[in-house]
């Protein structure tokens, strides 16, 4: 009895040792990688998929949340156990595609889709040789949140599309004010962020200019345009204007929420956040005012879509199938219904939209249709744009580490320094 | 011991060892082969010799990365050490209540590392943080995290982990002072000793053994600090070169950069930093450590 125990016991030990998570789909399985599972990607398109393709595939779903997933896709991709289909973070997928890692769809999407029904956002995984390495989730493109209230006490007029820097500094302006005259401000016109989608890009690209070279070949820092968006937003806050509440420009989005600043820059999947935080707030979006040069941009975020390059022919199949299922008009009505991550990338559902809230979200995808702009991903992409990340902080910061200038032209070399190597690295 | 319970150890001891030898041996293994590749995770590695370790070496980042970890490590590990002394004398005693005083000081334990950096931005906060209304009333202010001096920001940093650590170093501690024999503590008494010679003359000479045990594996966990620095001085979008540490930048390396073999050189190099503090400590153990 007592040497039985002791083997059972034994055995159990090994087994939970060896119990380990198999990554690897088994034979014959479709493995699809869905991150966050329903929360990402409406549920309803997953089951239908499921419904509509179980007899011709034997799926599997992987819906690892979000960060997980990204870590355990990396050493799917190192060890060639990667699901066929997989939501890849926007700046990893041309990383991945000069590797091989990621199928080029560009002669799929020309077989099999008509690109016509759908926004110009479609082509954002395209790299500067014309292959596709992704196609978009959704679109989670950055908005100025304004609360109408606020405006309306004021007597402000709310943003227009055509609006300009001056004329949200203008209204900044008039919104940021003491109302119980102790000396302190109660209500502030403007809250900016220093990170890349909602803080340093959008703010360089409407002074006119791009981190780098549109064939990533040449960083583009240490210029005057940069120099002076970066200067703009010390000036906004404790430069002189005084508009924005945050000494360090981090975002405490509840400031918002709770109506102590009028305008916000964020992205579109806020409005989830507010949904649950402040449903009955009044609020609008409107998209990122013209800067100085008259340059408007609308800098979106879109997670990709990817099909795992190393997979065998029918997982290939199965995970284009799946793609081509979710560009459908009814998964497409349904993306647009749930609003996860962004807004969807078929025309056909802005054609059919209602009223929607907030009211703005027509214009905000004209924005992106008429001059949208990702995230600039290209090689090295992960590096120099943490790099930027830091040197920005640095620079808006109340006392910087260095001189100013001096943080711009280190980060210049540093960012060239990394171009020149990913590009030597670069798979053509 | 015999053939027979020799045949069962070892049938127990073969789970962790083939997990030692799985989940410990061959990472470590790999991870020396890396370190001397050229690896992106999506191509197979390629092998660079030093290259990796020579752009480490001159690089600024990795000794300011050290310089913070170090005086992160000699704010903390002292403190701490003192205060689970204090804390592990205080609940040494009868009392009807000293099981609740026991948990309250080892809830910080528990509390998940993420929340206590949330919680702590909230405290250090310069303009509406509770710990500066606090210090007003003394005419203090402080920027603690927001700080431009780089000390500053790493004792912030290291009050935090002092708070978090110290209820489970007290426990230990405190397992070491209920091994001390009560017939040295009653000899004392007999010699006339106060409880302040008896604490520094006999409690604290018999507790050495415990001390270096904990110096050892704090140094470990100090010169290895992620979580504060990552959650409360990166904020998504990276750590700046002066307030970083190692462990910070090798995860940057391996995970957002993709250079596997830069962050594997990183740990090495950490790890040769650890090994040398390890045997200067073990070296100075006959000096100072007392067994019973």
């Amino acid at each position: 009895m007592k040497k039985a125990l002791c083997l059972i016991l034994a055995a159990l030990m090994l087994f939970a040792v060896t119990g380990c998570n198999n990554n690897t789909a088994s034979e014959g399985t479709v493995k699809l990688g869905m991150p966050s599972g329903g929360s990402v990607t409406p549920q309803e398109i997953i089951d239908g998929f499921v419904a509509e393709y179980g007899n011709k595939y034997n799926i599997e779903i992987d819906d690892t949340p979000w960060g997980e997933f990204q870590t355990k896709l990396n050493l799917g991709i190192a060890s060639g156990t990667a699901p066929a289909l997989y939501l890849m973070d926007s700046g990893y997928v041309a990383d991945a595609g000069y590797a091989g890692a990621n199928e080029d769809l560009k002669p799929l999407i020309d077989r099999d889709l008509n690109v016509d029904d759908f926004v110009s956002a479609i082509f954002s995984g395209t790299d500067a040789n014309g292959h596709i390495w992704g196609v978009p989730h959704a679109m989670n493109a950055a908005v100025i949140f304004y609360n109408k209230d606020l405006f309306d006490k004021k007597g402000i007029e709310y943003p227009k599309a055509d609006w300009t820097f001056d004329d949200m500094i203008e209204k900044a302006k008039a919104l940021t004010y003491d109302e119980d005259g102790d000396g302190e401000k109660d209500f502030y016109g403007l809250q900016w962020e220093k990170n890349i989608s909602v803080g340093w890009l959008p703010l360089m690209l409407s002074y006119g200019l791009e981190p780098v070279s549109a064939d990533f070949t040449k960083a583009q820092i240490d210029t005057p345009e940069v120099k002076k968006a970066w200067d703009t937003l010390i000036e906004w806050g404790e430069g002189g204007l005084e508009i924005t509440p945050r000494r360090d420009f981090a975002g405490l989005y509840p400031d918002w929420w709770q109506e102590k600043v009028a305008m916000q820059i964020q992205q579109v999947s806020f409005i989830n956040t507010l949904e649950q935080n402040a449903p009955d707030l009044n609020y609008d979006v409107q998209v990122i005012p013209a800067g100085p040069g008259g340059d408007q941009n609308c800098v979106y975020v879109p997670n990709m879509w990817a099909i795992y390059g190393r997979s065998d022919q029918t997982s290939k199949d199965a995970a284009w199938d799946f793609i081509k299922y979710y560009y459908s008009e009814e998964s497409q009505d349904i993306c647009a219904k749930y609003n996860k991550g962004g807004f969807p990338i078929r025309k056909s559902v802005y054609e059919k939209m209602g009223e929607t809230k907030p009211a703005n979200i027509k214009g905000i995808i004209q924005g992106i249709d008429d001059r949208g702009h990702t995230l600039c991903e290209g090689p090295g992409w992960s590096e120099w744009r943490t790099i930027i990340d830091k040197a920005f902080k640095d620079y808006v910061s109340l006392t910087p580490t260095k001189p100013r200038e001096q943080i711009l032209t280190e980060t210049q070399n540093d960012v060239q320094t990394v171009l020149d190597e990913a590009n030597a690295k670069k798979v053509q | 011991m015999s053939k027979k319970h020799a045949r069962w150890s070892w049938l127990f001891l073969t789970p962790f060892i083939i997990g030692m030898l799985v989940f410990t041996f061959y990472p470590m293994i790999f991870s020396v082969y890396y370190a001397f590749c050229d690896y992106n995770i999506f191509n197979p590695p390629k092998w660079v010799g030093l290259a990796n370790f020579a752009r480490l070496l001159p690089d600024p980042a990795t000794w300011k990365a050290y310089r913070n970890s170090f005086a992160f490590a000699l704010t903390y590990i002292p403190v701490q050490i003192f205060l689970a002394m204090i804390f592990a004398s205080a609940l040494n005693q009868k009392l009807k209540t000293i099981g609740f005083w026991r948990v309250i000081y080892y809830l910080p334990s528990l509390t998940p590392w993420v929340a206590v950096c949330t919680v702590f931005t909230v405290l250090y906060n310069p303009a509406y943080g509770p710990i500066n209304y606090f210090l007003s009333f003394f005419g203090l202010r402080s920027e603690f995290i927001d700080s431009t001096n780089w000390f500053v920001v790493v004792t912030s940093l290291s009050a935090i982990s002092i708070w978090k650590g110290v209820g489970s170093q007290t426990i230990y501690m405190l397992a070491a002072m209920q091994n001390i024999s009560s017939d040295v503590l009653e000899a004392a008494d007999i010699d006339g000793a106060g409880p302040i010679a008896k604490f520094f003359k006999i409690k604290m000479p018999l507790l050495t053994p415990m001390i270096f045990l904990l110096l050892l594996l704090s140094i470990k966990g100090a010169v290895g600090v992620f979580d504060s620095f990552y959650t409360m001085l990166g904020g998504g979008t990276g750590v700046n070169e002066n307030l970083t540490v190692p462990g910070v930048l090798q995860y940057e390396y391996e995970f957002v950069f993709r250079k596997v073999g830069l962050g594997a050189a990183m740990s090495w190099l950490t790890f040769a930093i650890v090994g040398i503090i390890t045997i200067i400590q073990t070296k100075s153990e006959e000096k100072w450590v007392h067994y019973e």
